[in-house]
């Protein structure tokens, strides 16, 4: 659901005039720069001083505080989503991306990028005993990163399978736990999340190298050259050093920086005799694992019938994850209804714990504590976490629902059957349930339909669905609108026969148009 | 048949039956009486178990009934009392034949065959031979007080419980009902007789059917008259009527 609104926010965002970024003059008038960044990235990019509440730290912070007064400017941080930087930025939310942001082909055909401020390595972890030592031998197996990263991208070219995560921690947490068989994410992430856990090894050497770069809009070309003569000063100057030392940063790799900054502002040219334009990544080992397929630079990929076909994949995962999980939530439902309505003291208080426990606690917590949280005891698959995540916070809400209904019959119902004999368990099967479940079903299907959409929340745990497919895609064509409305149209497609199948078997259930009349 | 005890039972400070003392030999037909609130729905449901009572003792088709949670036998109790509540409380999922089936199929454990041969023999016996595939809500207001006649009776019920049978029919219905009523008792006298309590506030219904009448106020059966007409003829309709109006 948040997705869902998400990308129509975004498809609202792209459709919005570009017109809306500042230029150095505005910036200027206004005495202070804005830029955008996720905290969620962490240390030690950009983060919250866990001794300062609110204060904001990482060596991304003090890069731009020595940018922003080497333009006489004041600087103001902009949280923002790391996935709508680059539409948050055409809109103009802010002046300014500083937050790991790669330096790629794609992303300099939508926005300008300054010269770079870091080099980054991508570095390949794999568990301490496996025998991998490159990208090469891993054919087959299950490799986790990040989404929207050059990593992403060098993994999709590679003959492996991707494991896409939402957070920095997870994908080593999961390796160390064997569900993949390696990570490629920057040096920085694997030095701090990775390579420090003792199950784990870094491989030596970079799979590849490239370059954090700040994002500009393209209509701001004073603020790029001045960000451009800034960032080159602060280098030359020794200053930028002083900052990524200060953050033990400073290592090998950034002696390209000297380099690089001497063949800015003009963009690196395509790799030689070849027809690679994709990320401005430099290949360390295996020329190979560069995508190949990357779009040529300035047209706009346009969607393609095998991504409509991981389209429709991605709906089947979104169908079977929702109805898996319903067809469990449902039983589970009734019988925690049933235990509060005519259950023991017990039984009451144990099925009224579930319920507010479920209910009362966010989905997206749950999934997480079942697939990383009790990982050391029980090893849940990425399916089956889905889906007993989603069972178990539906069946809270379908203990309601079901509630609801058994305490709507009249009490003379299950007075009647206990006159005719029938036992608790008897009267329940043959008088009590069928007339609640037909009284509940409008509301069952409603909470149906929410949890089709509600599953695109596991995607956390790694189980690429359909709202998370619409995101890759989108990122990859550069555009919300058309895979958003193609995704929004498959939800649809799902749900809308669902809805008229309920109101048919309520059709067929209706014997008594007046309840009460009985 | 049915035998009360020094029967108690109160709802808080609220005392509804203060020491009952009753007993119907088998056979007969009893008109309970008594105004709205004196307590004969609950004295009613005392007797089969739905209600638990704070004192005294009850023996009806041969189970005891004593105070507090009632225990197992009450399953076996049930399969002898029939009960038909004020507002027939059908299952409203379930046709007129299922209704009447349910109880045999279920506690019984009949087969679908015989239960289904038994429940239509019983819709035949209170005149719905034609309405058995019918739900609830396509049957009269009569129509479904006879439906849960049969139902209560399709158990084998020795005893049967009625409350308010007629409270909420028409005249018209009344009458329908009354003679159901007469005509299951006729056929039941003799080696099977029937024992029938009837709470109602029908003058018509306690004079045509019962042997006795009971009036229940302030929580006793205050006073206990015969019928006008009484004994075991109350089959001939029209003299019972005539008496009635007189």
């Amino acid at each position: 659901m948040k997705h869902v609104a998400l990308s129509a926010g975004l498809a609202l965002a792209t459709l919005a005039p570009a017109a809306a970024a500042r230029d150095l003059p505005e910036v200027r008038a206004a005495g202070t720069l804005r830029w955008g960044g996720d905290l969620q990235g962490g240390e030690p990019y950009v983060f919250e001083d866990p001794e300062h509440a609110g204060k904001i730290v990482g060596f991304e912070v003090d890069i731009v505080e020595a940018l922003s007064r080497r333009l006489g400017l004041n600087s103001e941080f902009v949280q923002t989503d790391w996935a709508s930087l680059i539409p948050a930025l055409e809109r103009g939310d802010f002046d300014l991306i500083v937050n790991g942001l790669e330096e790629t082909e794609e992303r300099r055909s939508r926005i300008r990028l300054s010269v770079p401020y870091f080099v980054y390595g991508e570095t390949l972890t794999v568990l301490a005993n496996a025998k991998y030592t490159s990208l090469g031998d891993l054919q087959g197996q299950r490799v986790g990163t990040l989404n929207q990263t050059v990593a992403h991208d060098m993994l999709k070219a590679a003959p492996v399978e991707v494991v896409l995560y939402e957070g920095q921690q997870e994908p080593y947490f999961d390796l160390a736990k064997g569900r993949t068989a390696a990570v490629l994410l920057d040096h920085i992430i694997a030095d701090r999340y990775g390579c420090v856990l003792k199950e784990l090894r870094c491989l030596p050497g970079d799979v590849a190298r490239g370059h954090y770069v700040a994002g500009l809009a393209k209509g701001s070309p004073e603020l790029e050259r001045a960000v451009d003569a800034a960032l080159s000063d602060m280098l030359s100057g020794g200053e930028l050093r002083r900052i990524l030392e200060g953050w033990h940063l400073w290592d090998g790799r950034q002696a390209e920086l000297v380099t690089s900054a001497a063949a800015q502002p003009a963009p690196p040219p395509p790799a030689a005799g070849s027809t690679v334009s994709g990320p401005s990544v430099t290949p360390r080992a295996q020329p190979e694992t560069t995508p190949s397929a990357a779009p040529e630079r300035g047209a706009p990929p346009r969607l393609m019938a095998s991504q409509l076909q991981l389209f429709l994949r991605g709906a089947l995962v979104t169908l079977l994850v929702s109805v898996a999980s319903f067809v469990l939530a449902l039983p589970l439902g009734v019988g925690a209804a049933v235990l509060r309505v005519y259950g023991r003291p017990l039984a009451r208080m144990a099925a009224a714990a579930y319920v507010e426990f479920f209910r009362g606690t966010p989905l997206l917590l749950q999934l997480y504590v079942l697939y990383f949280g009790i990982a050391e005891y029980v090893r849940l698959g990425p399916f089956t976490a889905a889906i007993v995540g989603l069972a178990l916070n539906y069946g809270a809400y379908e203990a309601e629902v079901h509630r609801g209904a058994l305490l709507a019959l009249p009490r003379g119902q299950a007075q009647a059957a206990r006159a005719l004999g029938l036992g608790q368990l008897q009267a329940l099967r043959h008088v009590l349930l069928p007339q609640s479940l037909r009284n509940a079903l409008p509301a069952v299907t409603n909470d149906f339909v929410a949890l089709l959409k509600d599953s695109s929340l596991v995607s956390v745990v790694t189980v690429v669905e359909l709202t998370k497919r619409m995101t890759i895609v989108a990122v990859e064509l550069r555009d919300w609108v058309t895979p958003g409305l193609l995704c929004a149209g498959l939800y649809f497609l799902m749900s809308f026969p669902l809805a008229r199948l309920a109101r048919r078997l309520e059709n067929r259930l209706e014997h008594d148009p007046d309840p009460r009349a009985a | 048949m049915i035998q009360i005890h020094g029967l108690r039972k109160a709802y808080g400070a609220h005392v509804v039956l203060a020491g009952i003392e009753a007993r119907v030999p088998a056979g007969a037909v009893v008109a309970l009486a008594g105004p709205s609130g004196s307590g004969k729905s609950t004295l009613l449901r005392c007797l089969n178990g739905l209600e638990p009572f704070d004192a005294g003792s009850i023996e009806i088709a041969g189970h005891r009934l004593s105070p507090g949670a009632p225990g197992a036998p009450l399953a076996r109790l049930r399969g002898d009392v029939g009960m038909v509540f004020q507002d027939y409380q059908l299952f409203p999922h379930l046709s007129a034949l299922e209704n009447v089936t349910l109880a045999p199929r279920v506690v019984q454990k009949l087969s679908a065959r015989e239960a289904e041969r038994l429940g239509q023999s019983w819709l035949e016996r209170v005149g719905l031979a034609d309405r058995t595939r019918h739900y609830p809500s396509q049957l009269s207001g009569g129509q479904r007080q006879r439906v849960a006649l049969a139902r209560a009776l399709a158990q084998g019920a020795k005893a049967l419980l009625l409350d308010e049978p007629t409270s909420a029919l028409d005249p018209d219905l009344r009458g329908e009902i009354r003679s159901t009523l007469a005509q299951l008792v006729r056929e039941r006298q003799g080696s099977e007789p029937l024992t029938i309590v009837i709470s109602t506030h029908d003058l018509d219904l306690a004079h045509e059917l019962a042997s006795e009448m009971w009036v229940l106020e302030s929580g006793t059966l205050e006073a206990r008259a015969r019928s006008r007409a009484s004994g075991r003829c109350q089959g001939d309709e029209p003299a019972a009527r005539s008496a009635a109006g007189t």
